[in-house]
């Protein structure tokens, strides 16, 4: 409404400008159309006054010049037009055209306007946008808090509803509430009989809740899925990161490689599979942090944890600005940085990835997906 | 001087400055223009060795060998033939592999194009138009993607 | 919402032209005094609306509206400042909106300024310059819309690296400036032909407006030159490329419109010669701007590219040009010609000079134009390149330059050119000592080089010696040259300095094409080069951080006889949005030339980084010269005699005051 109203004030004063002199009953006597002309001669002849006291030319080129121009000026001054009649058109001529003009100029402006324009547009300067996406997020959480608060009412009416469970893990999961997710699985599970998919869910929801330790209960999970459906493949690689956390980084990566060897190419998960492997061929090599580290961190209350993680990342980053030649390396720094929401230094890393591995065209590609599914730009 | 001679003194002079100009301009454009070609013309047209042309195509992949010294050779390619091209210097910032590419330079007696200038792309949205008609015609380049707005693309 | 309000004021501000194209010419055919009175209040409401209109988009930039589709294109929130800023103007649509808020300042300014310029010349120069306005906002709303909506984006694409540059923000504005400068001239013209008469009066009121835009085209093509200089990492400072060739035609039209102005208004001659220049020189400009525009080449600033928009400005330019031209070839002949003069005299030396400046104008048409016209008639494709316009562009300078400081000492009318040999004695002298003094230390280069490095002297001793003239520098004594130094009118202070500055030029321009020394090596650190007696030590590299990018720094120590110059750190720089390679040259500014090295790639296997170098003698002089020549432009622009209206009152009392 606001913009239209200022659309109309625009419209209102430039006509108010543009129409006056139409307006008027008559415009102001005009000075001849010689004035101008006569000015110049006159000022011409002061000029050549002026330098010939300066002696810049001499008399008799000043002479000369002054009589030129003096022969000019009478010559205009005998052409001087009369001054243009005030008006030689009845006022009310001027008075309609300006009504013309002031009602098709609106219409005008407005159909083009229309034609190109975006009114209903807000503005979305990038700070606010930014802000909004952030509102919208905190909004969704809220409302998720609000269903999750219902059902839960429900639950606690009749804890024997075990569709109820199952409908609530998987949200408890999204929202981060790991221990509930897991607690909602296993419930389902009693109440609805043991199924693969519910047994992956408790299981992934206990590795989250234990800081993506694989523990006991989870590990016995994924065995018991295994037993179901040996085909399923991410309990294979739980399990081979449970023996990884176990310390057998030998078993490991052979459990790893196992499960490479097996993937079809363009496997989602291929990344982060390739990325474990180069890890424990480090840890092998005696470089990346010992089971002792992460064991050390899980036991880290949350403040602590994130400081080590830091110190991680910039080990990391340091390694890296050495020998850039690791593009899992480069990868995993690009992660750690967005996970932390260090976006700034997640761009910079990937242009640093990108510099140190300009020959490599493959690894060119993979971080350009990287950068797609993080939102970095491409 | 009359006022006759004195017209005639400005329409000479002024005929001599243009008919210099126009002889200037013939025979500058004689010696000094210089003539696009891909591989291909320079295959079937029989280019003679010596003459100073513009070469353009692709960078062949992985032709590009960087010496131990300041010479680069690579191959410049219009997808069905190639030419070898050798070139002393510092290469511009946009030269790459499978990029477009134009050189400035004479073709030797064995068929080696050597090169004193060479012009990559000056961003990533460009190719160089004589380049993209040529490769065009090959069927190679199918024009710019990438540089459509979001809006095109929901 | 401020973006859609700059898209209704530029709307509204087509509708506001539309009305002042009609109405004062409407006027002036009629001689009604109301209808030719709208002009100058709808210029000032269409420069107000154009101006809002340009902050909208502008407000857009700084605070990354990224659903407005030319900021999300051409921008990036973490992108500097200043860059925001300058990118409104950096793409396309975003150019022409400043092109036409230019035009209607400049449109705007004869409404405000003009009050002393006859009503219905200035009704019909109003009326033709809100129709260039009518054409080209047309074209912006329909083909280069600005303010075009998309949904909105998270991040913006980001401005070319090579564009984020301070010379080149600002060079765009200084050349637009320049090009629609030259847009009154064309107004002036084609006003004076449907009035059919013009006299002094019309030519000095043209002279300012000219000259104004010339200071401006001449400070926009140095500054472009400049930054392709440092920027391009080529060590070249003019490449005849299309592009540039389009800014240089309007400026050598300008150059000659400047001068058969002052012959007009001196002794109105040339007249019909003078309004032709003037709507050659628009013409020229609008070339450069479809050139530039519509995708037809492709050089440097090949940024803009689309073919549709180029059809829609061709057809502008049949319409203005094919209009102006139709209306010169029907009301020329009518014109009355004036004051007679003889070959020998100022008038006869600004011929020669107009005669030149315009043929040489032509040859570079013809060397831009003509691959473009055998490729659409043939579709040969050829390129024509600095050798063709160094060998028809070059001789024909060398006439002009030799005959600035004859003409400028020859008196109207008649000249006596052999008093003027005899005033410019101690010219020749001067000039005699730099050719010898040239030979005698050149141990290389091509021999004609010491010849065009004494053109220049001449040229700029020969302004010397005429400002010396005329304060009898040596031969009164230093009172009176005091006095008549400060009594001399600005204008002369403005063509001597003027003239000095091309001299300048000319000399800088022979001595860096003809002494330059280049060099290109392979360096590991540790190890020396050596050029033109600087000796440089390779350090190694270092990579370091920007704002908006990284990048890796070569590391270099000069020195020169053993004693340390300076540190000198080029860099390769890797932009991140969007992500593309620059090379940034580390220039030693010397006023004997620039020390000038690029650090290019690595070599394989340890063998170290190619690394150029360059020294270029004197190759400041060419910029500092551009600015001495406008530096001469906005003195003569503040002489008051040009400024018509303001001494009138004066006049008139002094007149009064003698009768």
């Amino acid at each position: 409404m606001l913009l239209w109203l200022l659309f109309s004030v625009m419209t209102a004063a430039t006509l108010a400008l543009i129409l006056r002199p139409l307006m008027r009953p008559s415009a102001p006597a005009g000075e001849s159309a010689g004035d101008g002309t006569l000015a110049v001669y006159r000022d011409q002849l002061l000029e050549i006054e002026a330098e010939a006291n300066r002696g810049v030319i001499d008399a008799r080129e000043a002479e000369a010049t002054k009589a030129e121009i003096a022969r000019r000026l009478l010559a205009a001054a005998d052409t001087r037009e009369p001054p243009p009649a005030s008006v030689t058109a009845p006022p009310a001529l001027g008075r309609r055209m300006a009504l013309g003009i002031a009602a098709l100029t609106p219409i005008m402006t407005l159909a083009l306007y229309l034609a190109y324009g975006a009114p209903g547009f807000p503005g979305q300067p990038h700070a606010e946008h930014m802000q909004e996406a952030l509102q919208r997020d905190r909004m969704h959480t809220a409302q998720v808090n609000d269903l999750v608060a219902k059902v839960e009412m429900r639950l606690r009416e009749a804890p024997d509803d075990g569709r109820g469970w199952e409908v609530i893990a998987p949200v408890y999961f999204k929202i981060g509430r790991y221990r509930d997710a897991a607690d909602a699985f296993a419930r389902a599970g009693r109440l609805l009989g043991e199924s693969p998919a519910r047994l992956a869910g408790f299981a992934e929801a206990t590795v989250f809740a234990a800081d993506g330790i694989v523990t006991e209960e989870a590990r016995k999970a994924y065995e018991r899925i295994l037993e179901l459906d040996s085909e399923r493949i991410e309990p294979r690689f739980w399990l081979a990161l449970a023996r990884e956390q176990d310390g057998d980084l030998k078993g490991a990566k052979a459990d790893f490689e196992k499960l490479l060897a097996t993937a079809p190419a363009d496997a989602p998960w291929r990344a982060s599979v390739e990325e474990r492997v180069s890890a424990i061929t480090q840890r092998l090599e005696g470089k990346g942090p010992t089971a002792d580290d992460i064991a050390a961190s899980a036991r880290l209350d949350p403040a602590q944890r994130k400081a080590m993680i830091e110190g991680m990342v910039d080990g990391l980053a340091q390694r890296l600005k050495a020998n850039g030649n690791d593009l899992a390396g480069w990868v995993r720094l690009v992660r750690a940085y967005t996970v932390l929401q260090r976006g700034d230094e997640a761009r910079a890393a990937l242009a640093d990835a990108r510099k140190a591995l300009a020959t490599d065209d493959a690894a060119q590609q993979t971080l350009k997906q990287l950068a797609t599914s993080l939102g970095l730009g491409s | 001087m009359t006022r006759k001679q004195r017209r005639s003194v400005f329409i000479f002079g002024g005929v001599a400055v243009l008919s210099l100009a126009v002889f200037l301009v013939m025979f500058a454009l004689k010696d000094t223009i210089v003539f696009f070609h891909t591989p291909r013309d320079v295959a079937e047209k029989h280019i003679a060795p010596g003459k100073r042309i513009r070469l353009g195509g692709l960078v062949e992949q992985g032709s590009v060998k960087r010496g131990s010294g300041l010479t680069v050779e690579f191959a410049i390619t219009d997808t069905t033939r190639a030419i070898p091209v050798r070139y002393t210097g510092v290469l511009p910032d946009l030269f790459r592999e499978g990029q477009g590419v134009v050189a400035e330079g004479r073709l030797d007696t064995a068929g080696v194009f050597t090169a004193d200038t060479i012009l990559a792309k000056h961003d990533e949205n460009y190719m160089p138009p004589e380049v993209a008609a040529a490769l065009k015609k090959e069927g190679v380049w199918q024009g710019d993607s990438k540089a459509k707005s979001p809006a095109a693309k929901k | 919402m401020i973006t859609e309000l700059g898209h209704f004021a530029l709307v509204l501000a087509l509708v506001v032209a539309l009305v002042q194209t009609l109405l004062p010419a409407l006027g002036a055919h009629y001689k009604d005094a109301r209808l030719m009175a709208v002009g100058e209040p709808a210029a000032v409401a269409q420069l107000i609306l154009i101006g809002l209109s340009f902050f909208a988009l502008m407000h857009a930039y700084v605070v990354s509206d990224f659903s407005v589709e030319t900021v999300w294109a051409n921008s990036h929130s973490l992108k500097p400042m200043l860059y925001k800023v300058s990118g409104v103007w950096g793409n396309h649509e975003g150019s022409m909106l400043l092109w036409v808020l230019i035009l209607a300042a400049f449109g705007a300014a004869v409404a405000l300024f003009g009050d002393n310029l006859p009503r219905g010349l200035r009704a019909n120069v109003l009326s033709v310059q809100a129709l260039i306005a009518v054409a080209f906002l047309l074209f912006i709303i329909a083909a280069s819309n600005p303010f075009i909506r998309i949904p909105v984006q998270s991040e913006g694409r980001g401005l070319n690296p090579i564009l984020q540059d301070p010379a080149l923000a600002f060079h765009p504005p200084f050349l637009y400036a320049g090009y629609v400068g030259l847009s009154i001239a064309f107004s002036f013209a084609v006003a004076a032909l449907i009035e059919g008469r013009t006299d002094a009066a019309w030519a000095r009121w043209v002279r300012p407006w000219t000259l104004a835009a010339w200071v401006c085209l001449t400070l926009g093509i140095a500054m472009g030159s400049w930054w392709a200089y440092y920027e391009l990492g080529w060590g070249g400072w003019w490449f005849w490329d299309p592009v540039e060739n389009a800014s240089f035609m309007p400026w050598l039209a300008a150059t000659a419109l400047l001068h058969s102005a002052l012959v007009m208004e001196k002794r109105e001659a040339l007249k019909v010669w003078t309004i032709l220049l003037a709507i050659l020189a628009f013409s020229l400009s609008l070339m450069g701007t479809f050139l530039v525009r519509s995708g037809v080449l492709t050089s440097v600033h090949a940024f803009a590219v689309d073919p549709r928009r180029g059809v829609f400005i061709l057809s502008i330019m049949m319409l203005l040009i094919g209009g102006a031209l139709a209306l010169f070839a029907w009301r020329a002949p009518s014109l009355k010609q004036g004051g007679l003069f003889s070959p020998i005299s100022r008038e006869g030396a600004l011929v020669l000079n107009n005669v030149l400046l315009t043929v040489s104008c032509g040859t570079v048409f013809i060397g831009t134009l003509y691959p473009l016209a055998l490729d659409a008639l043939v579709g040969a494709k050829i390129s024509v390149g600095p050798p063709y316009f160094n060998a028809t562009f070059g001789p024909l300078m060398v006439p002009l330059l030799f005959a600035v400081p004859i003409g400028s000492m020859l008196s109207w009318k008649r000249g006596d050119l052999r008093g003027v040999m005899e005033r410019l004695m101690l010219t020749g002298l001067v000039t005699a000592f730099a050719l010898a003094v040239t030979f005698a230390f050149m141990h290389r280069g091509p021999w004609l080089a010491p010849f065009g490095l004494a053109l220049g002297v001449w040229v700029c001793a020969g302004a010397v010696s005429e400002w010396g003239q005329r304060v009898k520098a040596f031969a009164a004594p230093w009172d009176e040259v005091w006095r008549r130094a400060r009594g001399l009118p600005r204008a002369a202070y403005g063509t001597a300095l003027a003239h000095f500055g091309i001299g300048m030029a000319m000399i800088g321009i022979v001595a860096t094409t003809a002494w330059q020394s280049e060099s290109v090596v392979a360096l590991k650190p540790g190890e020396q080069t050596t050029i033109a007696g600087y000796t440089l030590d390779f350090k190694g590299v270092a990579p370091s951080q920007g704002p908006n990018y990284n990048e890796l720094l070569g590391l270099f120590s000069v020195s020169r006889n053993g004693r340390p110059v300076v540190d000198l750190t080029p860099s390769k720089r890797a932009y991140v949005m969007p992500p593309q390679p620059t090379t940034e040259a580390a220039i030693h500014v010397a006023l004997l030339g620039d020390l000038y090295v690029v650090l290019g790639d690595e070599i394989k296997d340890g063998g170290g980084y190619i690394v150029r170098l360059y020294f270029n003698p004197l190759v400041r002089f060419i910029w500092i010269g551009a600015l001495v020549m406008a530096i001469g432009g906005v003195f003569s622009l503040s002489d008051r005699r040009l400024r018509v209206g303001a001494p009138r009152r004066a006049a008139r009392a002094s007149l009064a005051a003698a009768e």
